[in-house]
C-alpha cells in the first residue's frame, strides 16, 4: 500500500470504508452525512480534485457516486437518495468543479442538488418534456406529428 | 445564357457551407483533411464559407440531435436556389450507430431533402472529395443530381 | 461602460435560440461567461444500456472522434478488471503504442486549429500535412485512420508486424523534425506570441478549484498526468517526462502541447524497440459477472473517466463517460474574465474542446431589447484577427 493510501484510510477510519483493488476507495455514506464526508476529504486530506458525478437508478433508490482523484487515487463518497424525494445536498461551495456535473444529474435523472446556485439544463434541450431518460422506468415520449 | 453562366460558375467553384449536426467529430476532420495541400479540394474550386446565404452545397455531418434539427432547417432554408445537400457519413445517412437514442432524430433526410450521400465512418478524405466531384459532375450534366 | 450580454451560441446568425456561452461584455472585455452545451448529446450512455458490451465496444469509440481510442481503452479496461483478467504484456505495449499515436494526430491537430484561429492558416496547412504521416500509420497497423476498431476484451485485435516497427520509427524520425520546427516556432514567432502570451490567464489555484484536466492545467505549473499518477496499459515501464510549464496562458498550452508530442514519440519508440513477444488476446469468460469498475486514462485533452456498473447479463447495468472538455468548461469562465472579446477564439481553442463544440460557439448578438447586429461564427473569428492586425499584429 502506498503512503497515500494509508494516509486516506487513516483519516477516514470512522467511516465504512472498502479498498476494492489499490488506488480505488469507496465510502458509503447516507446522504445527510454527505458534506460532513467531503468536507473531511478537502479539509484534511487536501483533495482538490472531483472527477465526475455518477448517479445511477437502482429501482429502489438513486445511488450517487462522487468521484475524487488524490494522487492518483480515486476516492469514491456512495450515498442515495429516495426516487420519491431525489434531493441531495450541493458540493459546489466545496468544489466549484461540481457545477457541471449537478446540472447533468438534474437533467437526465431528476436530482435536484439543493442549493445549487445555477440549475439549469445541461445536455436536454430546453424545451424538453420527455422525463428523465437515465431512470429505468422511463419511456420515450410518444412520436407527434409536426 | 445568364443561367448557363451561373451554373458554370457553381459547378467550377462550389461554396460549401459545412455543418455538424451532432457528429463525434470523425467526418468533420476527414473534410478538413480533404482540405489540405495532400489532397486540396480548393484546386476543384471548393471552398468553405461561413454564411448560408452565400452557399452553394451544405455538407453535413452527425445525426441530427434534438437540439440540431430546427438549426438545421432554418441553415437550409436560408440558403438560395438552386442548393445541394451532401451528407457525410454514416450517422448523417441513417443515424449510424446511434439509432433509437433518445437524443438523435435519424438521418439528416428526416429533416431536409439530401442530394448525396458518402457513407463510411468516416469516410476517408478521398472518398468524400470523389462524393463531391461526382455530385458536381452530375449537376454540370444538367439539373438535379 | 454599460455592460452588454452577448449569446454566443450554436451555428448560425439569425436564429434566437439557446447559446452556449452568454458573454457579459463591458466595453471590449469579458466581465462574465455563462455555460450552455447539449448539441452533440447523442444519449450514448442510456444507449450503451440496450447494447452488449461487443457492440458497445464500437459505440465507446464514436464518443468522439479525435481521442476515440482513449474512450475504447478505458471501456476494455473496466469490463477487464469487473472480469478480474489480465492482458498480456504485448497487447498493453501496443494498446500504448495506439495512445501514443493518437495523443500526436491530436495535437498536431490541434496546432492547426489553434493556427487558424488566429490567421496563421500556414500552420494549420503544415500541421494537418505532417499528422497524415501519423492517420498514415494508425491506418497501417488498425485497417482504418479513425476509429481503429482494435481493442477486444482481453487484448487486442490486430498485431504489429516487422514491416510496421519499421516504419513507425521511420515515421517518428520525420515527425520529431517537423516537432522542432513547431517548438521554434512556437517560442519565437511574433504572430503566434502576440496571440497567446498573457491571454487567457488561469492561475494554478483556479485550475485545482474548477478540476480542470490536461495540457490546460499543465500549462499553469500543475503536475498531474493520469499517466504518471495512476498508471495503466505499459506506462508504468515507458520512460516519459509529464511536461509543464508555468506561463499560465495560451502560449503555455501551445508549448506543453508542442512538447509533450516530444514524449509520445519517445513512447513509442521505446514500445516499438520493447514490444514483447506473446498473444495478443487472452481468452475471456463468456459471462461478465455483477461488479463495478473506475477507469481512467490521460486522453490528448485530459482525464477522461469512465464508470462501469455491471449486473451479470450481456449489457451494462450503467456506463458513466466524462470526457476531459467537460471538466474543462468551468474554467473557461475564469480564463475569459478580463479579456478581450478579440481573444474568445483563441482561449476556448486553447482547451482542445471537441471541434463540433467549437464550431458552434462562435455566434455574437448585440443589444438587448432588440436583435441588433448579428455576427457569425466565422466573423468573429475574422474580427479577432482584423482587431489585432489594427494594432501592429499580422499572420
Amino acid at each position: 500500500m502506498t503512503t497515500t493510501e494509508e494516509l486516506i484510510l487513516q483519516v477516514l477510519r470512522e467511516l465504512p470504508v472498502q479498498m476494492k483493488r489499490d488506488r480505488r476507495i469507496f465510502i458509503s455514506v447516507p446522504k445527510d452525512d454527505l458534506l460532513k464526508t467531503i468536507n473531511i476529504l478537502s479539509s484534511e486530506l487536501n483533495v482538490q480534485h472531483l472527477s465526475t458525478i455518477t448517479a445511477r437508478d437502482t429501482g429502489s433508490e438513486i445511488e450517487i457516486l462522487y468521484h475524487f482523484l488524490l494522487k492518483g487515487v480515486v476516492i469514491t463518497v456512495r450515498t442515495a437518495c429516495s426516487r420519491d424525494d431525489p434531493t441531495v445536498d450541493t458540493i459546489v461551495n466545496i468544489f466549484p468543479g461540481a457545477v457541471l456535473y449537478e446540472r447533468e444529474l438534474n437533467d437526465i435523472l431528476g436530482v435536484v442538488p439543493k442549493g445549487h446556485p445555477d440549475l439549469k439544463r445541461l445536455v436536454l434541450p430546453d424545451d424538453w418534456v420527455g422525463g428523465y431518460p437515465l431512470r429505468k422506468d422511463w419511456k420515450p415520449p410518444q412520436e407527434s406529428e409536426e | 445564357m445568364i443561367k448557363g453562366l451561373v451554373k458554370w460558375a457553381r459547378v467550377k467553384s462550389p461554396w460549401i457551407l459545412h455543418m455538424n449536426c451532432g457528429s463525434c467529430n470523425g467526418c468533420d476532420i476527414e473534410i478538413l483533411a480533404a482540405l489540405i495541400p495532400r489532397l486540396d479540394v480548393e484546386r476543384f474550386g471548393v471552398l468553405l464559407k461561413g454564411s448560408p446565404r452565400h452557399a452553394d452545397v451544405l455538407v453535413c455531418t452527425g445525426p441530427v440531435t434534438t437540439q440540431m434539427k430546427e438549426r438545421l432547417k432554418r441553415v437550409y432554408d436560408q440558403m438560395p436556389e438552386p442548393k445541394f445537400v451532401v451528407v457525410v457519413g454514416q450517422c448523417g445517412s441513417s443515424g449510424g450507430i446511434y439509432q433509437g437514442s433518445y437524443g438523435v432524430e435519424g438521418g439528416i433526410d428526416t429533416v431536409i431533402p439530401v442530394n448525396a450521400y458518402i457513407p463510411g465512418c468516416p469516410p476517408r478524405p478521398d472518398a468524400i472529395a470523389d462524393g463531391l466531384i461526382k455530385l458536381l459532375a452530375s449537376v454540370d450534366k444538367g439539373g438535379k443530381p | 461602460m454599460s455592460r452588454v450580454k452577448l449569446p454566443i451560441g450554436p451555428q448560425h446568425p439569425a436564429l434566437k435560440e439557446p447559446e452556449n456561452f452568454t458573454i457579459t461584455l463591458d466595453g471590449e472585455r469579458v466581465v462574465d461567461v455563462d455555460i450552455r452545451i447539449g448539441y452533440t448529446h447523442r444519449g450514448i450512455e442510456k444507449l450503451m444500456e440496450s447494447r452488449t458490451y461487443t457492440q458497445n465496444l464500437y459505440l465507446v469509440e464514436r464518443i468522439c472522434g479525435i481521442c476515440s481510442y482513449a474512450h475504447v481503452v478505458n471501456f476494455t479496461q473496466n469490463v477487464e478488471e469487473v472480469l478480474g483478467i489480465q492482458i498480456s504484456k504485448r497487447a498493453e505495449y501496443i494498446r500504448t503504442l495506439f495512445l501514443e499515436l493518437e495523443r500526436l494526430h491530436s495535437h498536431f491537430l490541434w496546432l492547426g486549429v489553434a493556427g487558424h484561429e488566429i490567421g496563421f492558416d500556414t500552420l494549420f496547412m503544415y500541421t494537418w500535412q505532417d499528422r497524415e504521416i501519423v492517420q498514415d500509420l494508425l491506418e497501417m497497423i488498425s485497417g482504418n485512420r479513425v476509429n481503429y476498431a482494435m481493442n477486444t476484451i482481453g487484448g487486442v485485435r490486430r498485431d504489429v508486424s516487422e514491416e510496421h516497427r519499421k516504419k513507425v520509427l521511420e515515421g517518428m524520425d520525420y515527425l520529431e523534425k517537423r516537432a522542432r520546427y513547431y517548438k521554434e516556432v512556437a517560442i519565437n514567432e511574433k504572430t503566434i506570441l502576440a496571440r497567446a502570451e498573457n491571454v487567457g490567464i488561469l492561475k494554478p489555484k483556479d485550475a485545482l478549484k474548477y478540476s480542470a484536466v490536461g495540457p490546460t492545467v499543465r500549462a499553469s505549473g500543475i503536475t498531474v498526468d493520469i499517466r504518471r499518477d495512476d498508471p495503466y496499459a505499459s506506462y508504468t515501464e515507458t520512460p516519459f517526462d509529464v511536461i509543464t510549464t508555468d506561463t499560465c496562458d495560451v502560449l503555455g498550452r501551445v508549448v506543453v502541447r508542442v512538447l509533450e508530442i516530444f514524449e509520445s514519440i519517445k513512447i513509442i519508440r521505446y514500445l516499438i524497440e520493447h514490444l514483447p513477444a506473446g498473444e495478443i488476446v487472452v481468452k475471456v469468460p463468456r459471462k461478465i459477472p455483477e461488479g463495478e469498475s473506475i477507469s481512467h486514462t490521460e486522453a490528448p485533452r485530459g482525464e477522461d473517466f469512465h464508470y462501469l456498473r455491471s449486473n451479470g447479463t450481456e449489457k451494462p447495468e450503467r456506463y458513466k463517460v466524462r470526457t476531459p472538455t467537460l471538466a474543462n468548461l468551468p474554467a473557461i469562465g475564469e480564463m475569459l474574465k478580463g479579456t478581450y472579446l478579440a481573444d474568445v477564439p483563441i482561449v476556448v481553442a486553447a482547451i482542445d474542446p471537441c471541434m463540433g463544440c467549437m464550431d458552434r460557439i462562435l455566434l455574437l448578438k448585440h443589444g438587448k431589447e432588440k436583435p441588433g447586429e448579428i455576427i457569425d461564427g466565422d466573423r468573429l473569428r475574422s474580427y479577432g484577427i482584423k482587431w489585432y492586425a489594427e494594432r501592429g499584429w499580422k499572420a
